[in-house]
């Protein structure tokens, strides 16, 4: 027994989560199996998977996953992309942050996300508004990231670069990018849940395909158990995400804890 | 005017630093004059805030200054760049670059080819004694071993004169010993002209040719003591009574100056 005790604290935080969730799935079965036994109000997780099984055979689940997914990358992108380049543009032009700051304070404090039926009858329940409404999830976090990791940069790095001759282009690609990327990676992995929830709230108030949609029209259908899949399907996704934006952050700057 | 003898002029330094709310300003240089001869080994102490590091900054063409004159090799130093080479008090290296690419950094700046570079680091990795370091990050390294890098990324532009503010300060009393005296060795080997800033005495003199010693601000020049002690210097020098006369020596010229800074702060903070 003392090599299972061995592997066990060589792994302890990894095994510890692990067997809680697993002894969390057991439980709900349980809970579902013998005492509450009504699909209506709780459904658990053998269900559920059987529940799976059943879209995934049909078909179902590809086509909800690719359709939000589009949404998703699409104005995760978009946001990314407007993000940085608002955070820079900010960050860099006291003019352009006078400007922009308060529309930007405005729409970041503001539930936007409340709006979705605005976009819907705007732009229409095709792709066009979930776009807008993902978008709109994703900028912000990334814009005040990236504001700060610029705005924030050590300014002894900046002067030891400037002491050896360098000029104001070479200082803010050698000091200014690196030393804001790790915030950058903060913001991309922030912004991640918030252009999920963007992308299922848009498809509750109008849409055909999607886990947003899946989840909505299921429940108003009392089809408890496909709702369920459509919430397991969201939280796999955006756990895999976040972890993986996670990773990237370790390897493209190790250096950032440490640093003094 | 200039002697061809002198590497570096200073001719009547003036400098204020207007702050930019009040009308106040803090002037930092009354009139600072200094010759600094070639392969020059020079010291500078003085009070706390007295303007040790602006001097430095301004040598370098850091920040401007109000009005006198600084020459190096007979030419107006008016901005930074490769003929000077500055080591700084605390940590300055890129935590996210390399040992290897911290040290080319100069170099980089100037354009040179980045293979190039790397094969020139080597040696004054070397020199630093940090073979086999070259891949390490700044935070797998002691201070006095980021101090080297620091050093080594100041040397490899081959400056005229190498600036050095404070750069052991941050070490443990063993280490800096250790560095002091590895610095000799490697002054020694390039003879560059350098103006080393320090707070400590017997590191100034152990170190220098002339210790120069500020006023409290707005500083001038209140002393400059010539250090003959025969080189090559061991650390055992320190010990000797010709040493301990010199520290004596300076150490009176620096008290009544600190202590007249330490009468103005607590004014000022009263205020
Ligand atoms: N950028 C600046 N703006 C305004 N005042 C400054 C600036 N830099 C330095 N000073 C002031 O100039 C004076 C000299 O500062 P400096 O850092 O050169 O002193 P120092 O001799 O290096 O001090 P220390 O021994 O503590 O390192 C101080 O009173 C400081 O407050
Ligand atoms: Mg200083």
């Amino acid at each position: 027994m003392g090599w299972l005790r061995q592997i066990y604290r060589a792994n302890e935080k990894k095994v510890d989560a692990v067997a809680s969730v697993i002894l969390g799935i057991v439980a709900w079965d349980i809970v579902d199996g013998l005492f509450i036994d009504n699909p209506l109000i709780l459904v658990g997780p053998s269900r559920i998977a059987e529940a799976f099984m059943n879209l995934l055979a049909r078909g179902e689940i590809a086509r909800h996953v690719y359709a939000t997914f589009v949404e998703f990358i699409l104005g995760y992108l978009v946001g990314v992309v407007i993000g940085i380049g608002l955070g820079v543009l900010m960050a860099l032009s006291r003019t352009a942050k006078d400007i922009l700051n308060p529309w930007v304070t405005i729409s970041y404090n503001a539930p936007i996300i409340l709006l979705a039926p605005l976009f819907i009858t705007a732009l229409g329940v095709g792709i066009a508004s979930k776009i807008a409404i993902v978008f709109i999830g994703a900028v912000f976090p990334v814009l005040f990231n990236t504001y700060t990791g610029i705005t924030t940069v050590d300014r002894r790095l900046v002067e030891a670069v400037r002491a050896f001759g360098g000029t104001g282009r070479q200082i803010f690609f050698k000091v200014t990018v690196p030393s804001a990327l790790p915030l950058l990676m903060t913001g991309l992995r922030l912004s991640v849940g918030r252009a999920i929830i963007g992308a299922i709230v848009s498809e509750f108030f109008g849409s055909r395909a999607g886990i947003g949609y899946l989840i909505s029209e299921a429940s108003e259908a009392f089809r408890t158990a496909d709702a369920f899949v459509g919430v397991v399907l969201l939280a796999i996704g955006g756990y895999t995400t976040f972890e993986l934006l996670k990773y990237a952050e370790r390897r493209i700057a190790p250096w950032y804890e440490y640093r003094v | 005017m200039e002697t061809p003898a002198s590497k570096l002029v200073v001719r009547n330094l003036r400098k204020a630093f207007r702050s930019q709310r009040s009308e106040e300003s803090v002037q930092v240089f009354e009139d600072i004059s200094l010759e600094v001869h070639p392969s020059e080994f020079i010291s500078l102490v003085g009070p706390s805030g007295c303007g040790k590091t602006t001097f430095l900054r301004i040598l370098d063409g850091l920040i401007s200054h109000d009005d006198g004159e600084i020459l190096l090799d007979g030419k107006t130093v008016i901005k930074p760049g490769p003929d000077k080479g500055f080591v700084f008090q605390d940590s300055s290296l890129l935590p996210w670059r390399t040992v290897m690419d911290n040290v080319i950094l100069g170099l980089e700046l100037q354009g040179v080819d980045t293979r190039e570079a790397r094969r020139k680091a080597g040696g004054y990795i070397s020199l630093v004694g940090l073979a086999g370091f070259e891949n390490h990050y700044p935070h797998e390294l002691s201070g006095g071993m980021q101090q080297r890098v620091n050093l080594a990324r100041a040397l490899i532009v081959d400056p005229q004169v190498l600036l050095m503010d404070e750069p052991f300060a941050s070490l443990d009393a063993q280490t800096r010993e250790i560095m002091q005296a590895e610095l000799l060795k490697m002054w020694n080997q390039t003879r560059k002209t350098v103006i080393f800033v320090t707070h400590q005495i017997e590191e100034a003199i152990f170190l220098s040719d002339r210790v120069v010693v500020f006023s409290a601000r707005p500083a001038t020049i209140r002393e400059i003591v010539k250090v003959s002690i025969p080189r090559p210097r061991s650390l055992s020098v320190k010990r000797t009574k010709e040493f301990l006369d010199l520290a004596d020596r300076v150490w009176s010229i620096i008290q009544d100056e600190v202590l007249k800074s330490m009468g103005r702060e607590r004014e000022e903070g009263m205020r």
